[in-house]
């Protein structure tokens, strides 16, 4: 870098080397919101992995003596109704919105690249087949559809399960818990992917019409390594944000599920359960309510803001909104 | 006009046959056996192999799969959605009386959410980078956060309990009475943000368009400027978007109507999820998504009035 074009290095001495990223952070960082919601986005991720280890009690365990407490020394968030700690419930609340926002976020977002890009890529009848379902399923009002693939597909599901099990042997697949959360993250990644698809797909057409792609098509390389090293890095800003802002959109879809007596059961802790056992009482014990409902909020409030900062940061060009 | 909706909606009848397919394969793998089901929960006893296949017969069930998605469309057509697995009665006039409850909902949230977010948005693109700007996107962001689930309690606590507003949120009077203010004013804000940044981002690009210039220039009062040529221009994505509200309306409605208690077509969906009751999901969940296509139509078709560039794709 320093011995090219004349020899001086001055130049380099004023500017430090920039690159996108770099460039990207210093925007980032100019957003106080967004880095209030990083704080918290990375706050939820620490929590979902080393809370429950860090819960000062059993989130099963039963304080006959302690029912629906407020919040004092011994419980910092009160107790619920049948005397189970509130903190140590809502930490492992945390563990499941954590586990099916990253599971369901990584899904989505490599179905939605390979399927986006083979789309864009190969073109006639593979993109009119991808994009043909992706359709039919934005067709779906979203989330109404995760609840229905969840109400129905349960018994389907264990009955696979018992099979690969019987097959296998492996205890595995008889856990409960472990068939709740395939069903859920299935649910959930349905709905997901169409939306980053198109967008990687719409990138690449667009890219694809660029300069350096077609030098590199006229220089003979290979379709695959074209996509991987060229078409894919290139649209990957985009994608970035549209991928941060579904995190919180994946635990709101999570809570909705256990809202709604599916997904994650007991005695499996989630926060959308937490609200709706509660809610029978909200005019007695209001705190039982407003806990679950206060973090929940605090964590989707995180992560959109966290996913705003980043649309800023990576597309500058955009209208800032 | 005529050849690009003709164009679209050929368009959409795919995507309602491949809906009636999905609901309908999801709904038969479902449940396992429905004839076995039902005598297992009315009297075991007569759970034999020989009853259960002349029930079969009876209700159409040994026929292949096709013929019976077939048969199930045709009743869906003629507006029989099928009996109830748990109260033995017709879904269909169930259908007749919540829907409309839902709908008076919807209507009323969709009405403020439109209205309220095209004044707010166009506050914002006028006021550009103030702290007026700055507040009303925040907000909007700040509330979309919370799931309607989770600011139905909340706010029930602050004005119900602390505030003592209103005597009690639960229930169903009507459109017009004080039990339906909380329901719609949360319905319609968590939408807000949607048409607020397209209505705002539609205005801002208008704005710096050399026609707004033209006319300022020419000395037209800045009342007309707004009026005549930025906001006409500006609100295309905003009223065409509006459409595409109703997705969020419809899936809403289930968790609004489950935490205020309100009998409509999304308390109804709920019930039919917590009873396993796969009848009653099939077509809740249909109705639901023929709504979304529905509105998605009426989304192009009004795109092609307001901006005639897309009628010649």
């Amino acid at each position: 870098m320093t011995q090219s074009f004349g020899g001086t290095d001055l130049f380099d001495e004023m500017m430090p080397p920039r690159n996108l990223w770099l460039d990207a952070w210093d925007r980032f960082q100019r957003n106080k919101m967004a880095v209030v919601g990083l704080a918290i986005a990375i706050l939820t991720l620490f929590l979902g992995i080393f809370g429950p280890a860090l819960a000062p009690y059993d989130y099963t365990l039963i304080d006959m003596r302690a029912l629906a407490q407020p919040p004092s020394l011994e419980h910092p968030m009160g107790t619920d109704e049948i005397g189970r700690d509130m903190l140590s419930r809502i930490l492992q609340g945390a563990r499941t919105a954590v586990l099916v926002a990253i599971f369901v976020t990584v899904i989505n977002t490599v179905m939605g690249l390979v399927l986006g890009t083979l789309s864009a890529y190969m073109g006639g009848i593979v993109d009119m087949v991808i994009m043909r379902i992706a359709d039919i399923l934005i067709a779906f009002p979203g989330l109404l559809l995760a609840v229905f693939v969840n109400a129905t597909m349960k018994r389907p599901v264990s009955l696979v399960s018992e099979w690969l099990y019987e097959l296998t042997g492996l205890g595995f697949f008889q856990n409960t818990l472990v068939i709740n959360y395939l069903i859920v993250l299935g649910a959930i990644s349905l709905i997901g992917w169409p939306g980053l698809a198109r967008l990687v797909r719409g990138q690449i057409l667009s890219l694809r019409e660029r300069e350096f792609i077609k030098a590199q098509v006229a220089m003979g390389s290979p379709r695959w390594r074209i996509m991987a090293l060229h078409l894919v890095p290139n649209a990957i800003g985009p994608l970035i944000v549209a991928v941060s802002a579904s995190i919180g959109g994946a635990m709101v879809a999570e809570s909705s599920l256990s809202y709604l007596g599916l997904g994650i059961q007991p005695p499996g802790a989630s926060w959308g359960r937490m609200i709706v056992e509660n809610m029978l009482q909200w005019s007695v014990y209001p705190h039982l309510v407003a806990m679950p409902s206060l973090v929940l909020a605090i964590c989707v409030f995180g992560f959109n803001f966290l996913g705003d900062g980043l649309n800023d940061a990576l597309n500058p060009r955009q209208i800032r909104s | 006009m005529l050849t690009y909706t003709i164009k679209r909606v050929l368009l959409f009848i795919p995507t309602i046959i491949a809906v009636l397919f999905i609901t309908f394969t999801l709904g038969y793998l479902g449940p396992g056996d429905p004839i076995q089901t039902q005598v297992l929960r009315v009297n075991p006893r007569l759970a034999d192999q020989e009853t259960i296949e002349r029930l079969r017969e009876v209700y159409g069930l040994n026929r292949p799969f096709l013929v019976q998605w077939g048969d199930w469309v045709g009743k869906i057509l003629r507006g029989d959605f099928g009996k109830s697995f748990a109260t033995r009665t017709d879904i269909g006039p169930t259908i007749a009386y919540r829907l409309p409850i839902s709908a008076q909902l919807g209507a009323a949230a969709f009405v403020i959410l439109a209205i309220g977010g095209i004044f707010l948005g166009t506050l914002a693109a006028l006021k550009q980078n103030t702290w007026i700007d700055h507040f009303i996107v925040g907000l909007a962001l700040f509330i979309n956060s919370f799931p309607i689930f989770v600011l139905a309690p909340l706010t029930m606590i602050v004005v119900v309990l602390w505030l003592k507003l209103l005597p009690s949120t639960l229930g169903w009077d009507g459109i017009f009475s004080a039990k339906a203010i909380l329901p719609i004013l949360l319905f319609s804000v968590t939408g807000w943000i949607g048409p607020i940044r397209l209505t705002r981002n539609g205005l801002i690009e208008v704005l710096s368009q050399d026609y707004v210039r033209t006319a300022r220039a020419k000395g037209l009062p800045e009342r007309l400027v707004i009026l005549r040529h930025v906001v006409k221009n500006g609100l295309i994505s905003t009223v065409t978007s509006l459409g595409l509200t109703v997705s969020g309306i419809v899936t809403g409605s289930l968790f609004l109507e489950a935490a205020f208690a309100i009998p409509g077509y999304g308390y109804m969906t709920v019930q039919g999820v917590t009873a396993n009751d796969y009848n009653i999901i099939m077509a809740t969940t249909l109705i639901g998504a023929l709504l979304v296509i529905g509105s998605n139509l009426i989304t192009d078709l009004l795109y092609g009035v307001l901006d005639p560039r897309v009628r010649y794709e």
